[in-house]
């Protein structure tokens, strides 16, 4: 199968290095900064964790977050980073873990995010906010342990907010 | 080592020397037993007694100990040489036979391994439309006759150092030394050899008292820390030794590069314009690549036992270490032994030992997707990022060769088997996933062995080497692609002629399909991200997908 394909290889070569050098540049413009980014992880999860039905136990499941890497080398990192908070929500009584799940999702839809791939995972929901690109979800739907996680991420950021001089 | 090196090394001259050490050996032997006969036994048969013949006997008995270890040491030196000799030989033949097969090709092999050949298909010299997936063939079969001349060359001279001081300050006269060298000897021919049936390993580990296995960790870390089939915090505990002593080797060979080169010949130098000096460019090279490895090094560190395992929190357990050529570093987040999922993540194009920590990223990110997929369950999940192959590090020419996975197939093959031989307990749910080329390494491994696995995925894939699920020999109905819809790199290349085999993603090939979301090529596995929710879905067998 390999042996025949040496021209199909040389003409998608030109093609798959204008892509890659496409993906490069997008990722040099300027964006908020990682404490930013940051502080509105915090702020969207305290916005969804508003009247949140009880009772209900909170605790910080995540603080940290991680990096970013370089699009045409995958286990590189890009300078860029991701700022994360979550919580973890224990105590749920069983038989009421859909009616706080709803309530997350009207109030996470009601801050702007969209919901994606509805349906396709069967333990989260998935978010994004069109308008910055934070992502959000809810994890642990359907589990038998009365906990849920609510969670928010920022898109790749550069720590402060510009891409460093090389 | 260089191939010029490796090529001219005259092996005979290492026999040579094993001949002599022998020769002296069985010298030594005849002169012992003449002065056991001729003054020991003699002594003994004497009427002599007293206390002056008391501190005599004690002081022949006590010589005849150090006699007898230094012959011991004579032999152990023989050995060591036989034993660096046949290496040798067998890394040379293996460069011979990988250059004699460059001139049939009609490729041409640089003193610094880079292969050129004639593209002119009117050229008598042609060397045709295969030529560059051979050249790439010869090219690793040439670093891996290198590496082997390498790690034989270490292991020698370690061996020789330590009996040259054994023989300098009087230690190798002393009966405990010579008896621990012994055992250390014993020891080496005892361990399985690298690529044994996991299984073999694991009945001859669980044969060893405690103490055995810890002699064996600490005596034979070079062995134990790669060998599939021993448990993986046997392996974590030899592979932090190997990783101490590459540290101060890798210093040590840094500190000793010397001042860097002129980066131009002088005028006078080459009679003419300046031109560029080769050997800034080699000192260049071989600097950076020391300098990533310690910081990879440095990086590793930090998630065993740093900062990094602070802020991850779970523990990590070293499998695999090795920072010859481009390395391997195998990293589990968790014991995989004890975990009740377990998933192996096989890295793509420019993976490498100094850029592991980026992969043990994703690994510690799908454990966290795998436990918030059922938050509150005992149940533990393991990720390993198993950077144990030598990935391509272009995407062209080396990311369109079929020849980095075949090399992966075996040693994935087996690490595979190894975790199911070592795990504890009832059977772990075990996935096994690629990414971008690490998918067609997964694809060929499971194409061609059956391997123990409950499900696979297949990220940003280039095609795995077959045109259907079913042909991984798993059920389809285990096999999950996943795409984000701006991973428009690979989106591209499954499309044309650099694809491996049909695109997992097109329904023909018989995939379940993960939500991705829009991701590119490079972020399936960021927090929050949709895909990483899903890779942690079916890591933990919660089930997903259409």
């Amino acid at each position: 199968m390999r042996r025949h394909r040496t021209i199909a290889v040389t003409v998608a070569v030109g093609l798959l290095l204008t892509v890659a050098a496409c993906s490069k540049d997008s990722d040099d413009a300027p964006t908020m900064t990682q404490a930013q980014a940051k502080q509105q992880t915090a702020d969207y999860v305290g916005q969804a964790l508003a009247d949140l039905p009880q009772p209900v136990t909170t605790a910080s499941e995540r603080e940290n977050g991680t990096n970013c890497f370089k699009n045409d080398a995958p286990s590189e990192y890009d300078g860029r980073v991701v700022a994360v908070t979550e919580k973890r929500l224990s105590g749920i009584p069983t038989d009421r873990q859909a009616e706080y799940v709803d309530h997350l999702r009207t109030r996470i839809e009601a801050m702007g995010f969209k919901r994606d791939d509805s349906g396709a995972l069967r333990t989260s929901v998935h978010f994004t906010n069109p308008t910055n690109e934070f992502t959000g979800s809810i994890d642990g739907i359907g589990s038998s342990y009365g906990t849920l996680v609510i969670g928010f991420s920022s898109p790749c950021v550069w720590p402060n907010g510009t891409r460093p001089p090389h | 080592m260089d191939i010029k090196t490796l090529y001219d090394a005259d092996i005979n001259d290492i026999t040579i020397a094993k001949n002599a050490f022998d020769k002296l050996y069985s010298a030594f032997g005849q002169h012992i037993e003449s002065w056991q006969h001729e003054v020991v036994d003699r002594l003994a048969n004497s009427q002599w007694s007293g206390t002056a013949s008391d501190h005599a006997q004690a002081r022949i008995r006590f010589l005849g100990t150090e006699l007898q270890s230094a012959h011991s040491e004579l032999d152990f030196v023989g050995k060591a040489l036989a034993k660096a000799a046949e290496q040798f030989a067998l890394a040379q033949s293996h460069l011979v036979y990988a250059l004699d097969d460059a001139k049939d090709a009609k490729l041409t092999v640089a003193p610094d391994g880079g292969i050129t050949w004639d593209k002119d298909p009117a050229s008598p010299t042609y060397a045709g439309a295969g030529a560059e997936t051979t050249a790439i063939a010869i090219s690793n079969r040439i670093t891996a006759a290198l590496n082997e001349a390498a790690q034989a060359d270490q292991e020698i001279s370690a061996r020789l150092n330590h009996f040259a001081t054994n023989a300098s300050n009087g230690t190798g006269l002393d009966a405990a030394t010579v008896a621990k060298d012994q055992a250390a000897e014993t020891g080496r021919e005892q361990v399985p050899a690298s690529g044994t049936d996991p299984n073999s390993v694991k009945q001859w580990w669980n044969g060893l008292t405690d103490s055995e296995r810890q002699k064996f960790i600490n005596d034979h870390p070079d062995q134990v820390g790669n060998l599939d089939g021993v448990p993986a915090t046997a392996r974590d505990q030899a592979n932090r030794i190997n990783m101490k002593r590459a540290k101060q080797d890798l210093q040590s060979q840094l500190d000793g590069l010397g001042p860097e080169p002129k980066k131009y010949l002088s005028v006078a130098e080459t009679n003419g314009g300046p031109v560029e000096n080769p050997d800034y460019d080699e000192w260049q090279r071989k600097q950076q690549d020391l300098k990533e490895k310690l910081a990879s090094i440095a990086d590793i560190e930090s998630r065993l036992s740093g900062d990094k395992l602070k802020t991850r929190g779970e523990p990590a357990f070293l499998m695999g270490f090795d920072t010859k050529g481009k390395g391997r570093a195998i990293i589990s987040v968790n014991n995989p032994d004890t975990a009740d999922n377990v998933v192996t993540f096989v890295p793509g194009t420019h993976a490498k030992f100094g850029t592991a920590i980026g992969d043990v990223d994703k690994a510690d990110e799908m454990v966290r997707a795998a436990k918030e997929s059922d938050p509150g369950s005992p149940k533990t999940t393991a990720a390993i990022a198993w950077v144990g192959y030598d990935a391509p590090q272009s995407l062209f020419p080396e990311a369109s060769s079929d020849s980095y996975a075949e090399n992966a197939e075996k040693d994935l093959a087996r690490f595979q088997t190894a975790l199911r031989a070592t795990h504890e307990g009832n059977p772990s749910h075990n996935t096994l996933m690629g990414h971008s080329y690490g998918t067609v390494a997964v694809g060929f491994t499971m194409r061609d062995h059956k391997l123990p696995v409950d499900d696979v995925i297949l990220v940003g894939s280039p095609g795995v080497g077959v045109d259907h699920a079913k042909d991984l020999n798993i059920d389809p109905s285990h096999v999950y692609v996943a795409r984000g819809s701006e991973d428009t790199m690979i989106k591209h290349v499954a499309s044309t002629g650099l694809a491996f085999g049909l695109d997992p993603v097109d329904n023909d090939f018989g995939a379940r399909h993960l939500p991705a979301g829009s991701t590119d090529h490079s972020h399936y596995w960021l927090p929050g991200s949709v895909s990483v929710k899903a890779f942690g879905a079916v890591i933990a067998g919660n089930g997903v997908g259409q």
